[in-house]
């Protein structure tokens, strides 16, 4: 079921899009929409080479990526940070050299030259404006937790967050939740009682956020939901203040690549300044560089919170790949979430 | 005698030339010790005088040649260097004798002389010393070709002599020659001997000359 | 000197960055396996036996362990009591070893894997319930991209200080040798600049360390300007009775050439030949002295029998005298006697003054036969070898100048006056002295004083 969407931006050479040596194909688990701008900058850059970008979910793109059907993509992009250091320890990728630092000390943004971070996205609450007129929003995990109990009516079938079987994303936040905070055991109780709905995507929770469907959407994507915010009057957007974690969008270049230097490219591009500046103004993405802050973060919510919790590229995300972890820890999940 | 002079110096060898052939000796002269060698090939000589510093092939390098092909010639070297070296390892060589240059021409005859008489003593019964021959075989005495009568001792002391010419001789030495173990003989008896052997050959250019505390040597004085 | 060490100090560099090349491999491998070994010790600890089945929970930090190494990528299998995979890579380079026992150490192992070197581990652990009784094994591995940058880290560290401190040393040392031979070449400028046998001495110097050099160098060449000085004296002296020499047979050939008469005087000739004798004498003995200074300064000295070597000069005088009346007499000692000594050098010191004695002992005597005694005395360390006459002898007031070179004393006039000196020259070179006395025959006593070669000096030269 996945989508195909051709960017079309080299209209001159249609007859040679599908030739595969003028092509930097890329693989992506992220929404065209969110990346266009940033496709069409670096075809300007690159004005002989026309893009051709398929748009998958994180586990598709991962299954297609171990059993392919398709020709094998020059760039990967997904957010799920541990199924991409999955591909990369595999094999899958190669080295990229002279790639930039967006800024200083951030190790953790790449991965042994061959997996690259370029985006910085929080992971926050989302709440509908309305419903929570009357009501205290809770800024932290423990006061969800503690509303969740007390209030258990007022978030009665009104709650959601993604599916953590279904969707890769999903599970990387899950997991690393629990990593992270002792207490998510709990809250994962308290949303099972509450009879919270799961999603595999982003847009689907956004959009019953807003009309009043859903009034609180836990551990939601930053990057679309403040997207959707600046268009949307009826949701607002809370990044905890007691721990934020952030996903990296990353990408590599895929080891059967046949145009790899120009792979190599598009990944320099995405960490140069340009790139970072254009993912911070025209993108719903957001830039590593937290510095640039993000047009749809007019409250500079992003500068202003100190406890975030970057999930770093690195081996350890492989452990909850693991089949058995894997398993148990859905095993747990589920039978929290559906007591 | 019959000599074969290689000398390169013409002076030096036109002189002894000159010498031997006024003294009754056959002498050819070479300059050289390759043309030496072609002519001791094919030509019969007594003794042969060599230079030891001569143009091409040395004195030392025809010597040893000679001695290594078994050549019995009798040898005489002269040198003109003093040093021990050089006479060493021409006596090692197989050299008779030496001279070292310059020498008094008498001297020289008188040393071929002595080393032809030497060599023709072991093959020949006659000995001949100057004035004196004595003939072994026979035991006859002669000067000037008169016989001299001499005793058996006498005789024996005489051909000791003869045969160990310029050689210093004790008085052991001539008593063991003289005397059997069983026959008692005192000091004296050589003494007497000699003193008689001595007055018998007078008039002979034989000498024989007494050295107190030593011994005794014979020489011919010719 | 400084090539030869800087060499030296390369060869030792080289074993050296063997030994470090050594020891950072040793140390990166000891680091990271560690990393690696308590990664697995943690991983074992996440596996249990629950619901009678061997139940895998890893937990998170097995991992973070290996964050250590950050660009370092991971494999890993975990294997059943039966050595079926149940968790992890199923294509691994190496399978568990059920032979193996859970308190053996690990097993380390280097592999191919995926294109890129490997570490890996194996670790076994026991379960021991019931239902599951066995091995499980977890084996671990994780790429050496870490370990090998801290193996050329360490061993770039360790060498480059390595070669300060060589190049260091060798700067110390260039330094030092630079200064210890300063003075040495202060002492070559100052050489360079002179003749050998310019008569000047080299200047003081301040440096205390060459001072024993210089004054050295300096003894040195006075010694020899000392020696061709005597050496200028011979020859002028050499020269001018060799030229009277040959001048007056020229003279006497001049004479005999511009006679009248047909046929040449025999007696001028006799004259001619005797002066010429004379000559060839004066030159024979030249040429000896000058033989026995050189051998002397040679020194080539061996051990010789006294007597052996009296009875040969003896022998060789007796027959070149025999046609003489002069009377030889030999006295020897009552013991063995011999001497460190050059024979050729004695032999002709010897002969020399027997020929004088010859010389002078028959002149005027002729009513009694010439008469020259030769004895042998041993006297404790030393020998003396006597040669005596009965002719008129030296006035003991004469008897110093005698020995010079080329002065002639007494009546004598056929001599060359170098006898006795070549006989001084030899027993001075064989470390004895020459005493000149009256002898009770009445005529001149000459006497070799020698040191005597005893047992004990000549078993030590032996051995």
């Amino acid at each position: 079921m996945h989508r195909l969407i051709v960017s079309l931006i080299s209209f001159f050479f249609v007859a040679n899009l599908f030739a595969n040596d003028t092509v930097l194909r890329i693989y992506s688990a992220t929404d065209i929409s969110a990346i266009r701008p940033m496709l069409h900058e670096f075809e300007s850059l690159y004005p002989d080479v026309p893009v051709l970008y398929r748009e998958f979910n994180t586990i598709e793109l991962f299954d297609e990526l171990l059993n392919p059907s398709l020709p094998a993509p020059d760039v990967v992009i997904s957010s799920a940070a541990d199924l991409q250091v999955k591909l990369v320890n595999d094999g899958f990728a190669q080295p990229v050299y002279d790639v930039p630092d967006v800024s200083p000390n951030q190790p953790w943004a790449q991965w042994s030259n061959e997996l690259f971070g370029f985006t910085y996205e929080p992971i926050v609450f989302v709440y509908n404006k309305e419903a929570f007129k009357n009501t205290a929003i809770p800024h932290t995990h423990e006061a969800l937790a503690e509303q969740l109990r007390e209030k258990a009516a007022f978030y009665q079938d009104r709650i959601g967050t993604y599916d953590a079987g279904s969707s890769g994303l999903g599970y990387l936040v899950a997991s690393q939740d629990e990593v992270t905070f002792s207490l998510t055991g709990r809250l994962q109780e308290s949303l099972g009682r509450a009879k919270a709905s799961i999603h595999c995507c982003s847009s689907i929770l956004l959009t019953r956020l807003s009309t009043g469907d859903l009034v609180f959407g836990y551990n939601l994507l930053g990057s679309y939901a403040m997207a959707k915010a600046t268009n949307n009057e009826h949701i607002g957007v809370i990044v905890p203040e007691d721990y934020t974690l952030a996903i990296l969008r990353s990408a590599f270049v895929h080891k059967n690549a046949t145009r790899p230097e120009l792979a190599a490219a598009f990944i320099r591009y995405l960490r140069s300044p340009a790139g970072q500046i254009t993912i911070a103004t025209k993108t719903a993405l957001m830039p590593l560089n937290r510095q640039l802050g993000s047009h749809n973060d007019p409250e500079q919510q992003l500068q202003k919170s100190t406890n975030f919790h970057p999930i770093r590229l690195g081996p350890e995300l492989l452990l909850y790949l693991d089949q058995h972890k894997k398993a148990q820890f859905l095993n747990s999940w589920s039978l929290a979430m559906r007591p | 005698m019959r000599v074969l002079l290689t000398e390169d110096n013409e002076g030096l060898a036109n002189s002894i030339v000159h010498y031997f052939t006024d003294n009754g000796h056959a002498i050819d002269w070479v300059h050289s010790a390759e043309k030496a060698d072609l002519i001791l090939s094919h030509d019969e000589f007594d003794m042969l005088i060599l230079d030891v510093n001569l143009p091409g092939k040395s004195g030392f390098e025809l010597l040893s040649s000679l001695r290594s092909r078994k050549n019995p010639l009798p040898v005489l070297i002269l040198t003109a260097r003093a040093d021990i070296d050089d006479r060493v390892s021409a006596l090692d060589l197989g050299a008779d004798d030496y001279l070292v240059k310059p020498f008094d021409l008498r001297e020289l005859a008188a040393r071929c002389r002595a080393l032809v008489r030497r060599e023709r003593g072991k093959s020949d019964n006659e000995i001949q010393c100057g004035n004196l021959s004595f003939n072994s075989a026979t035991k006859t005495v002669k000067i000037d070709d008169e016989i001299i009568e001499l005793r058996p001792r006498e005789v024996q002391m005489l051909e000791l002599f003869l045969t160990h010419l310029d050689r210093m001789l004790t008085k052991d030495d001539i008593a063991n020659r003289l005397y059997n173990f069983d026959e008692a003989y005192t000091p004296n008896a050589v003494e007497q001997t000699l003193t008689r052997l001595r007055k018998q050959i007078q008039g002979s250019t034989l000498i024989i000359k007494t050295v107190r505390g030593l011994g005794y040597l014979a020489h011919v004085d010719d | 000197m400084l090539t030869r060490t800087a060499l030296l100090m390369c060869t030792v560099l080289a074993i050296l960055s063997v030994g470090v090349w050594h020891y950072a491999n040793t140390s990166a491998d000891y680091s990271y396996d560690r990393l690696l070994s308590s990664a697995s010790v943690t991983m074992l600890d996440g596996i249990n036996v629950d619901k009678n089945q061997v139940h895998i929970d890893l937990p998170y930090s097995a991992f973070e362990i290996l964050q250590l190494a950050p660009e370092d990528k991971i494999y890993y299998g975990i294997y059943g009591p039966n050595g079926h995979l149940l968790s992890g890579y199923s294509d691994l380079p190496l399978e568990p070893s059920m032979t193996e026992r859970a308190a053996d150490q690990p097993r380390y192992e280097l592999h191919t894997y995926k294109g890129q070197k490997v570490r890996f581990i194996v670790r076994h652990k026991r379960l021991s319930e019931r239902s599951v009784a066995g091995n499980v094994t977890v084996i671990l591995g994780q790429t050496t991209i870490a370990r090998d940058t801290q193996m050329r880290d360490t061993l770039y560290a360790a060498l480059t200080t390595l070669m300060a401190v060589m190049a260091i040393a060798l700067l110390v040392l260039w330094l030092a040798i630079n200064r210890a031979l300063t003075p040495l070449s202060w002492l070559s400028s100052q050489l360079v600049s002179q003749s050998p046998l310019e008569n000047g001495q080299l200047p003081a110097t301040k440096i205390m360390e060459v001072a024993p050099l210089t004054q050295a160098i300096n003894n040195y060449r006075q010694q020899w300007l000392d020696a061709l000085a005597v050496m200028r004296d011979f020859i002028a002296d050499a020269s001018h009775q060799i030229r009277t020499a040959q001048a007056t047979t020229k003279a006497q050939l001049e004479i005999a050439l511009s006679s009248q008469s047909e046929k040449i005087d025999r007696s001028v000739v006799e004259a001619i030949y005797q002066d010429h004798t004379k000559l060839t004498r004066l030159t024979n003995q030249l040429l000896v002295h000058a033989t026995i200074v050189h051998r002397g300064d040679r020194q080539e000295f061996i051990p010789l029998d006294i007597p052996v070597i009296l009875q040969e000069v003896i022998t060789h005088a007796v027959r070149d005298y025999a046609h003489t009346d002069i009377e030889f007499e030999y006295v020897a000692a009552h013991e063995k006697v011999a001497i460190l000594g050059d024979e050729i050098v004695l032999k002709e010191a010897l002969r020399n003054v027997i020929d004088n004695a010859v010389a002078h002992g028959s002149t005027g005597n002729a009513a009694t036969h010439g008469l020259i005694r030769i004895s042998l005395k041993a006297s404790g360390p030393n020998c003396q070898l006597w040669v005596e006459d009965n002719g008129p002898g030296i006035p003991e007031e004469q008897r110093q100048r005698a020995l010079e070179r080329f002065v002639k004393v007494g009546s004598n006039t056929q001599g060359s006056g170098l006898g006795l000196a070549i006989a001084q020259t030899a027993a001075i070179s064989h470390h004895g002295q020459l005493m000149l006395s009256q002898s009770e025959l009445g005529g001149l006593a000459v006497c070799f004083l020698l040191p005597r070669l005893t047992e004990a000096s000549n078993a030590s030269l032996n051995s």
